[in-house]
């Protein structure tokens, strides 16, 4: 069951894409709220956040290329750390490059998923992931 | 006659001697009447017939006895020994000494006799010896003379049969006798010289030089001797050693042939002066140094090398002038020679020149033998190497230097592919994110304010969409390139039928949109290679024969393989539109395009990217066409 307050966190340093991808979501009048973070440090502060109480998002859409901190280094202390660990990220990057797949996976990522360029696509995409994670998956709360 | 005979015969002398003055009173008793007055008449002759007989002592009886008898019977008074007148007394002093002088004198005479006949005894015993000596001496003489007949004989058998010719030659110049091995020397029989004088036999001899010391010989009787060579009248020539020497008869020449030692002597002294030659002109140094080390014979080159004047390096031994880092193994190799566990040896070393600069040598070491198997001394031959060393050390210095600026040259390489990887992975992330937004926002500003453009601003959002899609692919592509070039390669079995089937299928709506023909020839063969960059070539090779086939009627496209020489040859081909064969390496390279791209679409990279796949697959790729007659396209890898 979709929990409506629970909100969903954008990792993404692109205001372009940033900008997509809240449009894409919004097509659907999707009611959760997105919260984004702008880089790897900015992300990874939300570790405090959730350990004061803030609650837990449905599910992390993760970049991989991410000022300050790497996005597999966000992933990799998310997945190491008692609280942020359950949580679903979807590792949603531009690299189709086999490493970054592979270490990404090595490191928990729960799904990968290649950011087409082609708009179309990309509205697809976003229609799959919020159909699959927001409401046919099960979060933990 | 022994000393017991000897008494006897002397007592009977003596009594035979003592008996004459009784014989002379009985005659003059009886004949006293005629004798008268003579009273010593009978006496005198009786005293000097028994000292004569008897002896000294015989007679001094006779004379005792006479000198009482006559004085008693016949002196005046007659029986009695008174004196009747004083010159009677005289004359009995007359008679008595006139005995004792016959008895000294007789004595004397026997002595003499018995010396005498003991001095002709010894004689006679002498004499005895004598000739029993001289019969031993004849007969020796004879032994000797025997002896000396067989001597001669033998002798002459010797001369005969001796290995060395022997000619006699008298006084009178003549030959007087020759032996076997002197006919064979003079090659003409004795016969022919027996008898005649040398100068019949030999004409011109007068003026040779044996000639002269044969005459020196005769007259001097000197030994000489002689080496000669003789031209005979057959032609033959020949060296013999004369020795001349004078004998009873005249003189005698005894001859040894030579010819064969003056043979060997000649071809000695032809190789020493050959080696002599060789070593002293060779072009390498050459030595001969004692088993010790020392330099026996050194030839000018090795002086040149080491840089000492022969008599200096004369006086020192190879361990004097050897660098002490090489001196070691020089050492070891020699004590290896004398122990005759090796032959040779051939070393790099280095010498110490007299100006102390040093210089790199290649030495060869034999050992000389003696005949009784001892070391005599070593042959070194040494060779300048410094040239070829210092080349080489340059040659080592360059390739040190070399693989240096390779390694450099490598790690410039591997940061410079850091780099391309880092700017591939910025450009798969970075350039695809503004690429989203212009195609976003065009179809944003198309569908949310389409109905306020005309058609002019509805084609350019078009062409800024078409434009956006192009950049992606090319993007794509050249990140599918830059792949290939950085990607592990995993040799695997594969089913080159099968892995062509589902390439084939990948472009099944293609192919079937074009009508394509598709013709698959293929070996039923298995490989080692790289599954992906086999599928690589192959997918972009069909998307080419594809897209320049489809003005064909009907496009026609033909995969092919066989195997030869451990090598695959795999080949793509179409009936399409071809190309100048000029343009072949061109066509290869990345973003090279032959055809308009609104004609046939497309980025130049897929062949760029065939090439690189086949070059990383140590295989090579080119193509046949001519415009307008379909082109093929051949990858070859090793199996």
């Amino acid at each position: 069951m979709t929990s409506f307050n629970q909100p969903v966190l954008l990792v993404e340093d692109n205001p372009v894409d940033v900008d997509l991808t809240l449009r894409a979501f919004a097509r659907r009048k999707f009611a959760n709220p997105i919260n984004v973070a702008r880089d790897g440090e900015e992300a990874l502060g939300w570790l405090e956040r959730w350990q004061g109480g803030e609650p837990l998002p449905l599910v992390i859409l993760l970049d991989l290329k991410l000022p300050r901190v790497h996005g597999l280094e966000v992933l990799a202390q998310w997945k190491a750390h008692p609280v942020s660990q359950s949580i679903p990220v979807v590792v949603l990057t531009s690299s189709a490059e086999d490493q970054d797949i592979a270490a990404a996976y090595g490191l928990g990522a729960n799904s990968y998923i290649v950011k087409p360029v082609n708009f179309e696509k990309f509205l697809e995409v976003a229609d799959q992931i919020e159909l699959y994670w927001c409401i046919t998956n099960q979060a933990p709360r | 006659m022994d000393s017991c005979d000897t008494k006897k015969y002397e007592v009977r002398r003596q009594l035979l001697g003592a008996s004459f003055p009784l014989l002379a009173f009985v005659l003059q008793w009886i004949f006293w009447s005629a004798i008268q007055p003579y009273v010593w008449f009978l006496f005198f002759p009786a005293v000097f017939f028994s000292s004569w007989v008897g002896g000294l002592r015989s007679g001094l009886l006779a004379t005792a006895s006479s000198t009482l008898l006559v004085w008693w019977a016949f002196i005046p008074p007659r029986f009695s020994f008174a004196l009747e007148r004083p010159t009677s007394a005289v004359s009995m002093a007359v008679f008595a000494g006139m005995g004792v002088l016959f008895s000294l004198t007789h004595e004397r005479l026997r002595k003499a006799n018995q010396a005498t006949a003991r001095a002709l005894a010894a004689l006679k015993a002498s004499n005895d010896h004598l000739e029993e000596r001289i019969g031993e001496r004849t007969a020796d003489l004879a032994q000797t003379v025997d002896a000396l007949r067989a001597s001669e004989a033998k002798y002459r058998l010797t001369l005969d049969s001796m290995l060395e010719g022997c000619q006699i030659i008298g006084f009178d110049w003549r030959y007087l006798y020759l032996n076997k091995t002197a006919a064979r020397h003079n090659r003409r029989p004795n016969a022919e010289l027996l008898g005649r004088t040398v100068r019949e036999c030999w004409p011109g001899i007068e003026s040779t030089r044996v000639f002269e010391l044969e005459q020196s010989c005769m007259a001097g009787r000197a030994v000489h001797t002689i080496d000669s060579e003789f031209t005979f009248p057959d032609g033959h020539v020949g060296w013999f050693r004369l020795i001349i020497q004078p004998v009873a008869e005249g003189i005698a020449i005894y001859s040894e042939e030579i010819t064969e030692r003056k043979q060997v002597e000649r071809a000695l002294a032809e190789s020493e002066s050959a080696f002599r030659a060789s070593f002293h002109q060779a072009a390498v140094g050459m030595a001969q140094v004692a088993p010790d080390g020392r330099w026996l014979r050194v030839n000018q080159r090795l002086c040149d090398i080491v840089g000492y004047p022969p008599e200096e390096l004369l006086r020192l031994s190879f361990q004097d002038i050897t660098h002490p880092d090489d001196l070691d193994a020089d050492l070891g190799c020699v004590r290896q020679v004398l122990a005759g566990e090796i032959a040779t040896y051939s070393m790099e070393k280095r010498y110490l020149r007299r100006d102390r600069g040093q210089v790199w040598v290649n030495l060869t070491v034999g050992l000389v033998r003696g005949g009784d198997g001892a070391p005599a001394y070593f042959v070194s031959v040494v060779e300048d190497i410094t040239e070829r060393k210092q080349a080489g050390e340059a040659l080592q210095r360059l390739n040190e230097e070399l693989e240096g600026r390779v390694a450099l040259r490598t790690a410039q390489l591997e940061a410079l592919n850091k780099e391309l990887e880092a700017f591939s992975y910025s450009v798969s992330h970075d350039l695809k994110a503004p690429l989203r937004g212009v195609d976003g926002y065009s179809q944003l500003l198309e569908k949310d304010y389409g109905g306020r453009l005309d058609d002019d601003g509805r084609l350019f959002i078009r062409n800024i969409r078409s434009s956006a899609a192009q950049m992606h692919q090319l993007i794509e592509d050249l990140l599918n390139y830059s792949r290939m070039e950085r990607r592990a390669l995993q040799s695997v079995s594969i089913d080159l039928p099968a892995l062509v089937r589902a390439v084939a299928a990948e472009r099944s709506a293609e192919l079937e949109r074009g009508g394509v023909q598709l013709v698959v020839e293929l070996p039923q063969l298995s490989l080692r290679a790289d599954r992906d960059g086999l599928a690589m070539v192959l997918r972009n090779l069909l998307e080419n024969a594809i897209k320049f086939s489809r003005t064909s009627r009907p496009p026609v496209v033909r995969i092919g393989a066989r195997c030869e020489a451990g090598r695959l040859l795999l080949w793509v081909s179409d009936n399409g539109i071809g190309f100048d064969m000029k343009f072949h390496d061109r066509i290869f390279d990345i973003f090279q395009r032959l055809q308009r791209a609104e004609d046939y679409p497309g980025t130049g990279v897929g062949l760029a990217l065939v090439r690189k796949a086949a070059q990383r697959m140590e295989g090579r790729v080119w193509a046949e066409s001519a415009p307008g007659a379909g082109a093929k396209f051949l990858l070859e890898i090793p199996l």
